[in-house]
């Protein structure tokens, strides 16, 4: 049964992976490759510099690889590694939330696309899954303007976190 | 992972071809305020934290 639905939601993601592709390429004007967080990102990311957490992102796929609805996402442009997101849907699907974001700091082909680009990632995933809100768990403070100039609204969950979240 | 799916058949799951039906293949979902606010930025990206560092905002919903 578990095995059944994790074999399903691969598949539903194979098709987020796709139609991120085509949605990034017809809106932006940029070829990416959307996938799974696979070994040879986990690689590229040991080289990057300036990181503003030092995040095991081995450790924080190897935790939501067992929810077999997760969001997973990296995206590269030629091979290089933009950025990675990883989050899940709430219980009833009211909302999906990215738990882990991080865009490579330095530059790279799409440097100031990139925070465009998951959000549309995030927009197709949750509408794929039927989720009414997305959420952002503790987003970056720098970007606490952008979001609020987007009309996210700010609040703290049950164990204290901030986030903010949106219709989707 | 599965790197090559058939989807144009009628074997695809049955939440695949519901979430599939709910979406329009290649249209944006930004409205142009949310472009105007995302595209440019290049500073940090980050969602999470693992480093204790608390996002500097209050809550704007809690008792509105």
């Amino acid at each position: 049964m578990f095995q059944q639905k994790q074999h399903d939601y691969d598949i539903l993601r194979g098709v987020f992976y796709d139609y991120l592709t085509d949605t990034v390429s017809q809106n932006y004007g940029v070829a990416i490759e959307a996938s799974a967080i696979a070994k040879h990102s986990l690689e590229q990311i040991g080289a990057w510099q300036h990181r503003h957490y030092p995040w095991d992102w081995s450790a924080i796929t190897r935790k939501f690889r067992n929810i077999p609805s997760r969001l997973e996402l990296a995206i590269s442009v030629e091979g290089e590694l933009c950025g990675l997101m990883v989050g899940k849907p709430s219980r009833g699907r009211r909302h999906l939330s990215t738990y882990y974001l991080e865009g490579k700091q330095s530059e790279h082909p799409l440097k100031r696309k990139a925070l465009s680009v998951f959000m549309e990632g995030m927009y197709l995933y949750g509408d794929l899954l039927g989720c009414e809100y997305l959420r952002l768990v503790e987003p970056v403070t720098p970007l606490i303007p952008r979001y609020q100039a987007a009309q996210f609204a700010f609040d703290k969950d049950n164990t204290g976190r901030i986030y903010c979240e949106k219709p989707l | 992972m599965p790197a090559t799916i058939d989807r144009s058949t009628a074997r695809l799951p049955e939440l695949v071809r519901v979430a599939m039906a709910r979406v329009q293949r290649g249209a944006s979902y930004l409205s142009d305020a949310e472009r105007r606010s995302f595209d440019g930025y290049d500073g940090p990206i980050a969602v999470g934290d693992p480093a204790g560092q608390r996002p500097a905002i209050r809550p704007t919903r809690r008792g509105a």
